[in-house]
């Protein structure tokens, strides 16, 4: 199966932690940035993941899910279903452009960091006594969010003092780490370099967006 | 706020289900539905929690290919279609699913599902008022809006959008 994707682009990290666990092999191809792979999106959006030829995910969360899904039994699908809407819809619409300015431009504005500390503090809640977000394993709402957040919580950029503010995460964060499948993936996507690696994929990409009826009032 | 909660209505009418009251979250600005069964958060996690309610399962795609296809169209829904802000972005969509429709009669797979019933409501408020000449230009949109808005029940109370039959428009570019 191929993974079509350019140098260093983050959100290929939960596709292939999903492709690990599974047991899939991935064949990675790796184009240029400015490159489209998907014929009918006007953009040059990555990754996307050939499921058959010709027949491609385009949507990161959705290709890591349809990876998880060949080995594993969701029990709580409606849960997974709102996890990984709050990341497509809520949270990287803030994280992603918040890294293009601190990876890409080596700088950060004021809200956009308000933005980020709220929803880690919100994420560090909702692990109060737990190992995972749904349920007690790992699912795809942990490979999803987890790999969205590496260059927040991870890395040369990561957010400073976080560990120390919000332990829950942290510790749901490190034990991630150390599993085998996240690390492979972090192997693949970064090498041994640090997520400065990042930076040319986090400019050529599309930044995601909000919807728009509710979009005004959420970027305050 | 007015297209999600418009969708949620407009599907739980055409599933013969309950929806409940849908407010907005005050943090996430995202729709919000607190049922029997707990908070539903999100329109793709309220829509798909609607239809396995309704016992109608195969809305959400039969194999495990099929349902990662339909919540990538549903994704594609919210961030891309509902995140337009205006007639640049929304040409961009319709011109995305006017490529990707060609050689298709539904969204995923010859059969109809959440992924059609959810982007024909989204789109409904821009169809309404679209000129016949924007609708020959997105022809394969047009076919396929048409082909939804006349499968039993999904249009609910929305307006009927009417396209020619005969292309009297000769392919001029625009």
């Amino acid at each position: 199966m191929k993974l079509y994707t350019d140098h260093g682009n983050f959100q290929t990290l939960k596709i292939i932690v999903a492709s690990e666990i599974s047991g899939v092999k991935l064949e990675i191809v790796h184009t240029k940035s400015d490159e489209k792979v998907v014929t009918y999106l006007s953009s040059c959006k990555l990754p996307a993941l050939e499921v058959h030829p010709e027949k491609f995910l385009f949507s990161a969360n959705a290709a890591a899910r349809y990876l998880t899904n060949l080995s594993w039994k969701e029990t709580d699908p409606s849960a997974l279903d709102q996890w990984l809407e709050w990341e497509s819809a809520v949270l990287l619409p803030i994280v992603f452009p918040y890294l293009v300015s601190l990876i890409g431009q080596g700088k950060t504005e004021e809200h956009q960091l308000t933005c980020i500390h709220g929803y880690l503090e919100h994420l560090d809640t909702e692990l109060n006594g737990r190992q995972a977000f749904c349920g007690d394993q790992v699912t795809v709402a942990d490979i999803v969010l987890w790999s969205s957040l590496y260059p927040v919580l991870n890395g040369k950029f990561c957010l400073k003092g976080w560990e120390s503010q919000y332990k829950h995460l942290q510790a749901w964060n490190s034990h991630l780490a150390n599993l085998q499948p996240f690390k492979a993936a972090v192997k693949i996507v970064l090498g041994d370099r640090d997520t400065s690696v990042l930076k040319a994929s986090l400019l050529a990409q599309p930044v995601p967006q909000r919807a728009k009826d509710v979009g005004q009032a959420g970027q305050q | 706020m007015a297209e999600a909660g418009q969708s949620i209505a407009a599907l739980a009418a055409y599933l013969g289900v309950k929806a409940g009251k849908v407010t907005l979250d005050g943090r996430d600005k995202i729709p919000v539905v607190k049922g029997k069964t707990g908070t539903r958060r999100g329109l793709v996690s309220i829509a798909k929690h609607l239809v396995r309610a309704a016992e109608k399962n195969s809305l959400l795609g039969k194999t495990i290919e099929d349902q990662s296809a339909v919540d990538q169209w549903l994704e594609y829904r919210v961030s891309q279609l509902d995140s337009c802000q205006g007639d640049k972005e929304l040409t961009v969509v319709l011109k995305e699913l006017n490529t990707y429709l060609a050689d298709k009669v539904y969204i995923v797979n010859h059969i109809m599902s959440l992924a059609d019933i959810l982007l024909y409501y989204g789109l409904h408020t821009h169809f309404v008022g679209m000129p016949y000449y924007d609708k020959e230009n997105y022809m394969h949109v047009s076919r396929w809006f048409d082909n939804i808005q006349h499968e039993e029940g999904v249009r609910q109370t929305l307006p009927y959008v009417h396209f020619l039959r005969t292309q009297i428009y000769d392919r001029m570019s625009h």
